[in-house]
């Protein structure tokens, strides 16, 4: 570096007026201070011997003196970085003692070595430090330096001194100009992310539906903050692990799946989970917290990552996660307002699985108001057992012994003795009696649809299932479920069943989510369930789950004491009904009706009576008794299954042993091929013997 | 409630019906049989009925139809044979069946 010096002027001190002036203009011309310094510099090297001008600027907050500009044709040695402290810089001298600061001999420099040092590294032999400030704040320095000793007299440090003045309000004004810019610019930053904030509002405040409310929350955050990432996690309390119900990754390979399930344990997501913090995540941080997700995100390219809970009233409810290919892409004020969002998402989430339940439950209702509908259409006629016999007491008695607890209860009685009575009755008497009791007649729904009517399906399960249906199982939740002829439930189904009554839980068609049960099962037959297992159509473990607790309803013929009760119950409801008034009933009828051993039970009777009252004129019942001599002169001899199975004998002979078609057995039975087929197959009868 | 399951074989695509043919579901059965017939071109297309408890009128109209375009109806109760007769104008029970017939 060579000594400058100054140059000569004619008169020096118009020279020097001339150069102020020309610096004000400067400094009215350039805005920024970069370009100011260059200027200054051409300027005042006219007048004032310098090998480097520099700024400094003072830091009130860290209590440091920071290089800011420096003008000079070699580059500077031994720049102290993060500045030099107050105590060791002369610039603070100056600013304290609103004087110039001027050193005639660096090498003489005793009070700041640090500053001596610097200067000596770079061959500066004398310095002038002007302090800057203005009336309301203190502003830094300026330095003008030279490589030759005591380069600078009394009226150099003066005119110095007028041009600090001048540049001191330069620097003000371009220090309040870059803070207004800096205010600026963070107001446009946050205006940004509360439009956005709005935005993820608007949209998931309209969506009810989770679907729709993760289309509409990945649609916000989509090529908004330059993400290349962005993803929500559920937490799913079945199998305590987070669900990725929303992914929105475009330029991902696929190795990152939608509803692909994370655990907790071994996850970033579920660390934060746990932790309930969110947090700004490296590649390497993201290394140490869970190698597993490091291996996924560190083969999708990502470089960082943003983790924060959906935190609502304290609980957790999953996470939202962003991410960037860009290394150290967020920062604090990204995990601020995605916490912000977080929260309106976790809102909105908690909100859409409210009327979720909301939906499942008013679906669960609708149904069981249907059901029970149909149960008042059809069986008010049932209100009471009637009867006074040792045989039906013995029956009520075991069904109060066993209705206040939650054994399943299989109840055996020919048809019409009044089994699913019984089951009521167990309903009624236990602790399950404000739930629902639901039943179902296992022979009266086609094969192919008696697991969907026990278990439910989802919407789209199989052909024809148009809306999703609940089953007869979830409906009887904390109630009673009677399934009639259970022993006409296919094998392949039983199993089904059997989970059910050992795990309590299920899932429906079409679904795999586990729904889990508390309804008791009261299961009723006219079939002979041990024999069926023999002949393995029942099976074994089932059948022992079911036949806990068996009661067997007795037959009317075997409690003929209370014909004379249930005949006398069954007119007044009838005649009430028709509008008569019978008053007394012949003893030869009753007796009559007494000796007959109906063979429908009470069913028949029922029937029987409701016949004889229509055609009852005056205020005596008028019995058809020849009716009942004709049949139990058959009756005698035949019994039912006899009856039966000479029937389907005698429709096979007929039908040249052809079951199905218009001219089978089946068609001439009036009843279904699959009936007679499994008719046949509980009596033993072969078609090739026709 | 109606479930229908699709047979399809290299000699005919069978609708298996279980349940009851009424209300939306008879929208289903149509649509499921306009989109088999694209693919039944030179098969009989065969409607078994043999699990069906109840037709509706809309779904009478729509076995009628499916009838008039060459399909064959199998049933087996009185009470369905009886409905496809009144239906289809056929023999009560067993095939239903009708010789030359086009898909729609």
């Amino acid at each position: 570096m060579t000594p400058s010096t100054a140059p000569s002027s004619p008169d020096p001190t118009r020279a020097r007026y001339e150069t102020l002036l020309e610096v004000a203009e400067s400094i009215s011309a350039h805005r920024q201070l970069s370009t100011l310094f260059s200027d200054l510099s051409r300027l005042l090297k006219r007048l004032v011997p310098f090998d480097f001008i520099s700024l400094t600027l003072v830091d009130h907050k860290e209590r440091v003196v920071r290089l800011h500009i420096l003008e000079t044709d070699q580059p500077i040695l031994g720049k102290p970085p993060g500045g030099t402290p107050f105590d060791q810089t002369p610039t603070i001298a100056a600013l304290q003692t609103r004087r110039p600061y001027y050193i005639p001999d660096v090498a003489a420099e005793e009070r700041f070595p640090v500053i001596r040092e610097i200067l000596q590294a770079n061959g500066i032999q004398s310095v002038c430090i002007l302090p800057l400030f203005t009336a309301q704040r203190d502003l830094g320095g300026l330095h003008f330096g030279s490589l030759t000793r005591d380069a600078y007299s009394a009226e150099d440090i003066e005119f110095m001194g007028q041009v600090a003045r001048q540049v001191a309000v330069a620097v003000d004004n371009a220090l309040h100009s870059e803070a207004a810019i800096a205010y600026e610019e963070q107001l446009a930053r946050e205006r940004d992310r509360l439009r956005t904030l709005l935005d993820v509002n608007n949209a998931v405040v309209t969506c009810l539906e989770t679907s729709q409310l993760f289309g509409a929350i990945a649609d916000s955050l989509r090529g908004r903050f330059g993400l290349d990432y962005a993803s929500l996690l559920i937490y799913d309390p079945e199998i305590h692990a987070l669900k990725l119900r929303m992914l929105d990754f475009p330029g991902g390979t696929g190795a990152i799946q939608q509803d692909a399930v994370v655990p907790l344990d071994d996850s970033l997501a579920g660390y934060v989970f746990r932790t309930r913090e969110g947090r700004l995540f490296s590649l390497a941080e993201i290394r140490e917290v869970s190698p597993t997700t490091f291996k996924l995100f560190s083969g999708e390219g990502i470089e960082s990552l943003c983790s924060v809970p959906l935190l609502l009233r304290g609980t957790a409810l999953g996470t939202l996660n962003v991410a960037s290919r860009q290394p150290d892409r967020f920062h604090t004020d990204d995990l601020q307002f995605f916490t912000q969002v977080a929260g309106q998402v976790a809102i909105a989430i908690d909100n859409a699985l409210s009327y979720q339940r909301i939906e499942e439950l008013n679906a669960r209702l609708a149904e069981e108001k249907i059901y029970l509908e149909d149960e008042i259409r059809t069986d008010n006629r049932f209100e009471e057992i009637v009867g006074q016999s040792r045989a039906l007491k013995a029956i009520l008695k075991q069904v109060e012994t066993v209705a206040p607890t939650d054994s399943t209860v299989l109840i055996y009685g020919e048809t019409g003795t009044g089994k699913e009575l019984m089951a009521r009755a167990i309903h009624d008497l236990s602790a399950r009696k404000q739930g629902t009791f639901v039943k179902l007649n296992c022979a009266a729904i086609p094969t192919g649809l008696l697991e969907s009517e026990l278990f439910g399906h989802e919407k789209g399960a199989f052909t024809g299932a148009i809306a999703q249906r609940i089953g007869r199982f979830e409906l009887a939740h904390r109630g009673t479920i009677f399934l009639d002829e259970v022993g006409e439930i296919p094998i392949e189904l039983q199993s089904k069943l059997l989970r059910v009554l050992q795990e309590r839980e299920f899932e429906r068609l079409g679904s795999s989510r586990t729904i889990r049960t508390d309804a008791r099962l009261v299961a009723a037959t006219n079939r002979d369930l041990g024999e069926m297992v023999e002949a393995r159509e029942f099976r074994a473990d089932l059948y022992y789950r079911l036949n806990v607790f068996p009661i067997t309803v007795p037959p009317l013929r075997e409690r003929t004491d209370d014909i004379p009760i249930l005949v006398q119950y069954f007119v007044q409801q009838y005649a009430r009904r028709m509008n008569r008034r019978i008053t007394s009933i012949p003893t030869e009828s009753m007796n009559a009706l007494s000796r007959y051993h109906w063979p429908g039970n009470i069913r028949e009777l029922q029937n029987f009576i409701e016949r004889a009252v229509i055609l009852t004129n005056g205020s005596t019942l008028q019995v058809p008794v020849r009716e009942l001599k004709r049949t139990v002169g058959g009756a005698a001899v035949v019994t039912l299954e006899t009856a039966e199975r000479e029937a389907i004998i005698r429709a096979l002979r007929d039908a040249a042993g052809k079951v199905g078609g218009d001219q089978g057995a089946a068609a001439k039975l009036g009843m279904k091929r699959t009936t007679l087929q499994a008719k046949m197959r509980k009596l033993g009868i072969e078609t090739k013997v026709f | 409630m109606l479930k229908i399951t699709l047979h399809d074989s290299a000699g005919e695509f069978r609708l298996k019906l279980e349940g009851r043919l009424s209300g939306p579901w008879v929208r289903e059965l149509e649509q499921c049989w306009t989109t088999a017939a694209s693919t039944t071109s030179g098969r009989r297309t065969v409607v078994d009925l043999g699990e069906v408890d109840f037709i509706d009128p809309q779904g009478q109209l729509l076995l009628s139809n499916m009838f008039a375009h060459g399909v064959e109806m199998e049933a087996v109760t009185p009470l369905i044979c009886s409905v496809l007769k009144e239906a289809c104008q056929a023999p009560a029970c067993g095939t239903v069946e009708r010789k030359a017939g086009s898909t729609p």
